[in-house]
């Protein structure tokens, strides 16, 4: 195979995958197969050692989002029914499951919005407790000199510098193991994502 | 290996090696691969992710009469490696951790 049979093959494959930017995936792997072809290689030995297509396509379809691959999968099956002539089976489920699968499709996206809305929702409430601690810190801290215009007592100083640093100590503390949950429960969202779309592929 | 851990240490390599300069696709997968195994495949959706988040700038450059597209690292991307580093600091603590429990345990 040359570099424009393999081009125009994986061309092809991504075109039949509905895939995005197809134009800037061939610039790129024509590009690695001519810096190969300069690095020595002829041509067909450049093409054979790319990768092959089926693994482009995989790796490109992986990326797209899930209510795209949701959607090319019902495709698929409509289109599968309409060549066999048993379109028919499709209109009719539809119609006549509509009470059963509406409210269960329903249910599973406001259950899947509503996990995803308390579990930001907890992170960020974390974020703001810790701020409110660290603005309450510096508060504390501002009133404690007000000892010097007398406006308070000395036991109020001590009261109001101690509450400061305890304040700023439990900030500090709070800070790295936030931002430590954030991270994972970014990477647990990203995980579930991505077995979601496994589904569909 | 963990295709999440996987994804993010390539992320890492390409970072790093984009650090040293600017470089082009082939010999990002060369450079890369002297460490950890990767294709072009596999290199292209990360490129593509670092350039979105920003990570990364991307621009043509005239070479032996075609366009070659060069990546650059940003401010952004580097911070990256930094906390990247630091992240790994953390690994290495629990793997060390792991280690001389296990060490303790068997002996």
């Amino acid at each position: 195979m040359n570099k424009q049979e393999y081009l125009n093959a994986l061309r092809d494959a991504l075109e039949k995958q509905s895939i995005s930017n197809i134009d800037n995936m061939i610039e790129y792997y024509d590009e690695m197969i001519c810096d190969r072809m300069e690095d020595g290689m002829s041509e067909e030995d450049a093409v054979n050692s790319m990768d092959s297509i089926t693994d482009i396509v995989h790796e490109a379809v992986l990326d797209k989002s899930v209510p795209t691959l949701v959607k090319e999968k019902v495709k698929k099956s409509r289109d599968k029914a309409k060549s066999e002539g048993k379109e028919w089976i499709w209109i009719l489920l539809a119609v006549l499951g509509f009470p059963v699968w509406f409210p269960l499709v329903l249910t599973f996206a406001i259950l899947l919005f509503v996990f995803f809305l308390v579990f930001w929702i907890l992170v960020g409430t974390l974020f703001i407790i810790v701020l409110a601690l660290g603005i309450s810190a510096v508060a504390c801290f501002l009133t404690s000199f007000t000892v010097l215009f007398g406006y308070i007592s000395f036991p109020g100083f001590v009261v109001s510098l101690g509450g400061a640093l305890a304040l700023a100590g439990i900030t500090i503390l709070l800070w790295k193991p936030i931002v430590a949950f954030s991270k994972v429960a970014a990477g647990f969202f990203k995980d579930i994502i991505i077995s979601i779309k496994k589904k569909f592929i | 290996m963990d295709s999440q851990f996987r994804r993010g240490i390539l992320d890492a390599c390409v970072l790093a090696v984009l650090e040293r300069g600017e470089s082009y696709g082939y010999q990002l997968v060369k450079d890369i691969s002297e460490f950890i195994e990767i294709s072009e495949s596999t290199l292209y959706p990360i490129l593509k992710r670092l350039e979105q988040t920003n990570m990364l700038e991307v621009f043509s450059q005239e070479h032996n009469g075609r366009l070659r597209k060069y990546y650059r690292i940003t401010p952004t991307g580097r911070n990256r490696i930094t906390e990247l580093l630091n992240e790994w600091a953390e690994i290495v603590k629990v793997y060390k951790f792991i280690v001389e429990e296990r060490g303790e345990s068997h002996e």
